[in-house]
């Protein structure tokens, strides 16, 4: 597909964004609310990305999930964008020039140029290549929305990520990296309108610069990580809830309601704000019934991938209630596995004890990277909170400080985090990104009236200016790797085999193998990059094909492979190859080598691959390891239980 | 209070966010060790 088209798809989706969001705050808010210009534009396209990931489950799950569908639909939301043209005016102030503006803008272009560099790059990521654009481009093959058996990624939420499909299917895969970089960047434009209305605008936007370079916003913006897409939800939920105050008309706080819809509907952790909002939004006055107008809205929004998870498990946050609800053992899912799977991604994802004094230092914890395993540096949200604490504690101190536009954004935050924390959920710090515009909303104009009372406001302008400057050569340090395949004459193949390791074997498996074939693998992150149907092996997230390392039983295994429709085993030589290295000869690789030895997995072909922890450190003189990976064939006829 | 007690504390608090401010970015700064480690082995730090 050439990028002319990809390019057209993404701003066809973006106009129907606009038009889809615009028509509908229109009528939810149009009469009791008049919003800044900015604040429109922002708004509309963030619920209308949010109403199209809706919209475009309902084909999906009917069995027209194809380009023609998203056409139409974009075609739809782009005569709403014609229709409510005169609902979105152009912003008519100028910002005056000065040297601050001028060197604040540059920071945002730099920034921006590397978000381009990222998007015109093939996707890298593993999350990303695993299920956020994997499972998009699974339903998009086979036509449908389909229940994966999968826990975790497979059962997530997915209303956003139906945008990607419909990126893809337009406009091809630069179409959808150029749609996250746009979803992602509106998440910034959005925090520098809400915090514009109460902070002067150059600090605006130099708050706004801090959160577009933080480190979580890199890593996740351009990708198809959804956390910094539903930290646009939140935000705009929570500018919603402030604003119901003007009107006593019930349409600010459904159109509330609705984002944090959105949010549950992409994410499970978005039933937590719905939760924490919700709550805010009852403790206000005239509490309860703008309180249920905000629930059904959210409920509304957000209900399908739970209803999905529901019809085919029993369970809507499927796994994470099996238990609990004493669900019935099924082929893909027994009271055993629930077990070990649980008890297996605690280890993996709880690195500190839900204690009240670990509930306090978590902040600091993660920010300075005192826990590895909560990914504070290269995933972290930065240190500008840190930077603006003291001053915002002096600027809260002032009677004006507690007005709305800070009390409700930092109430949900704080409640949020409460919430997570103590949920027993994963740890790592970037899950907390959706709610970090609104610790900044209330943050930053404290921060700015603590600076002017005390005198410090040249202090916080040097504290904010090192933070961007940090964070701007973080930026560069992560573009190199993406300037590299932008400038240089890297095919995409080539960039992948530097970035994903085990995609030259893919490569050659799209070029090589049979349109009919299934390819099992156990690198969860090459599954994106199949062209004909793929299996991910993960010891604890299914269990069709048990490859835990307590399971032995040969005959039970060739039998599973047989039962998924597996042709060829595509994984590294430690897990496949005969007397190859390992860490340890569990009852798993000792089957595998009988498996071998017998001929029911016969080595096909071998590949050589980088693996590194760190692909942008990879560029810069970082180290990696070769790892081999081996194409096996598998000869049922010489399988245990065929012979 | 007096004026000149106002600005004596207006002038400590403000050397209190600095010395906050130079605290948060050295801790930062230094959480990056492993990374500056990596790219430049023989970093001293």
């Amino acid at each position: 597909m050439s990028a002319l088209v990809s390019v057209a798809a993404v701003v066809a989706l973006a106009l129907a964004s606009i038009g889809l969001g615009g028509l509908a705050l229109r009528g939810l808010t149009g009469r009791s609310l008049v919003l800044p210009p900015l604040d429109r534009w922002c708004l509309s396209f963030v619920a209308g990305y949010g109403i199209l990931g809706w919209l475009l489950f309902f084909p999906g799950v009917a069995g027209h999930f194809f380009a023609p569908v998203f056409w139409a639909s974009t075609a739809a939301g782009i005569g709403a964008f014609v229709l409510n043209r005169a609902w979105l005016p152009i912003e008519p102030r100028r910002p005056s020039a000065s040297v601050l503006l001028a060197i604040l803008i540059a920071v945002v272009a730099l920034v921006g140029f590397v978000d381009l560099l990222e998007g015109i790059a093939p996707p890298a990521d593993a999350d990303t290549l695993s299920y956020q654009f994997g499972q998009p481009k699974d339903f998009l093959r086979e036509g449908r929305i389909f229940f994966y058996e999968r826990a975790i990624d497979g059962t997530s939420a997915k209303l956003v990520q139906m945008t990607y499909a419909a990126a893809l299917a337009m406009g091809g895969e630069l179409a959808l990296t150029l749609w996250t970089m746009t979803t992602g960047w509106a998440t910034s434009v959005l925090l520098f309108a809400a915090l514009r209305r109460i902070v002067p605008e150059l600090w605006s936007l130099a708050f706004t610069a801090a959160f577009l370079s933080a480190p979580a916003v890199l890593y996740g913006g351009g990708n198809g990580q959804v956390e910094i897409r539903c930290a646009a939800f939140a935000l705009a939920a929570a500018m919603l809830i402030v604003e119901q105050r003007r009107s006593s008309a019930p349409g600010p706080i459904v159109a509330a309601g609705l984002f944090a819809g959105f949010f549950v509907g992409t994410k499970f952790f978005g039933l937590i704000f719905a939760g924490s909002a919700c709550l805010v939004v009852l403790l206000r006055r005239g509490g309860l019934p703008r309180a249920a107008a905000f629930g059904c809205a959210a409920a509304a929004a957000g209900f399908q991938w739970y209803a999905w998870n529901f019809v085919h498990t029993g369970d809507p946050i499927f796994p994470a209630l099996f238990g609990a609800l004493g669900l019935p053992d099924t082929s893909y899912w027994t009271r055993e596995f629930n077990l070990y799977s649980s008890k297996t991604y605690a280890a993996g994802e709880l690195h500190l004890e839900r204690s009240f004094l670990n509930y306090v230092l978590y902040p600091a914890l993660a920010s300075f990277n005192l826990v590895e395993k909560l990914e504070g540096g290269r995933t972290g949200l930065g240190v500008l909170a840190f930077v603006l604490l003291p001053l915002a504690l002096a600027g809260a101190t002032r009677r004006e400080a507690r007005r709305d536009e800070i009390l409700v954004p930092l109430a949900i935050a704080f409640l949020f985090y409460s919430l997570w924390f103590f949920s027993g959920t994963t740890q790592r710090v970037r899950h907390l990104l959706p709610v970090y515009p609104l610790l900044l909303a209330a943050l930053c104009p404290l921060a700015v009236e603590g600076a002017r009372r005390i005198g410090a406001t040249r202090g916080l302008a040097a504290g904010v200016g090192a933070v961007l400057a940090i964070q701007t050569c973080g930026q560069v340090v992560f573009g190199v790797n993406y300037a590299h395949y932008a400038f240089g004459s890297e095919t995409r193949e080539q960039f992948l085999a530097r970035n994903v390791s085990g995609a030259e074997g893919v490569d050659w498996i799209n070029r090589n193998l049979p349109p009919g074939a299934t390819v099992a693998t156990g690198t969860r992150e090459l599954a994106y990059l199949f062209e004909i149907r793929s299996y991910v092996l993960h010891p604890y997230t299914q269990m069709q094909v048990d490859i835990r390392p307590d399971a032995g039983d040969d005959r039970r295994f060739a039998g599973q492979l047989r039962a998924q429709g597996i042709t060829h085993l595509y994984a590294t030589e430690g897990m496949l190859q005969r007397g190859s290295p390992r860490l340890e000869a569990t009852p798993f690789h000792r089957m595998i080598d009988r498996l071998v030895d017998s001929g029911c997995i016969a080595v096909a072909r071998r590949f050589e691959s980088r693996h590194s922890p760190s692909r942008t450190l990879m560029q810069l003189g970082g180290g990696f390891q070769t790892v081999g990976y081996v194409l096996a064939t598998v000869e049922f006829d010489r399988c245990p239980g065929n012979r | 209070m007096t004026k000149r007690e106002t600005l004596r504390a207006a002038a400590l608090l403000r050397l209190l966010s600095l010395v906050w401010l130079a605290a948060v970015l050295g801790a930062y700064l230094w959480s990056f060790r492993p990374i500056v480690k990596t790219i430049l082995p023989a970093w001293p730090l």
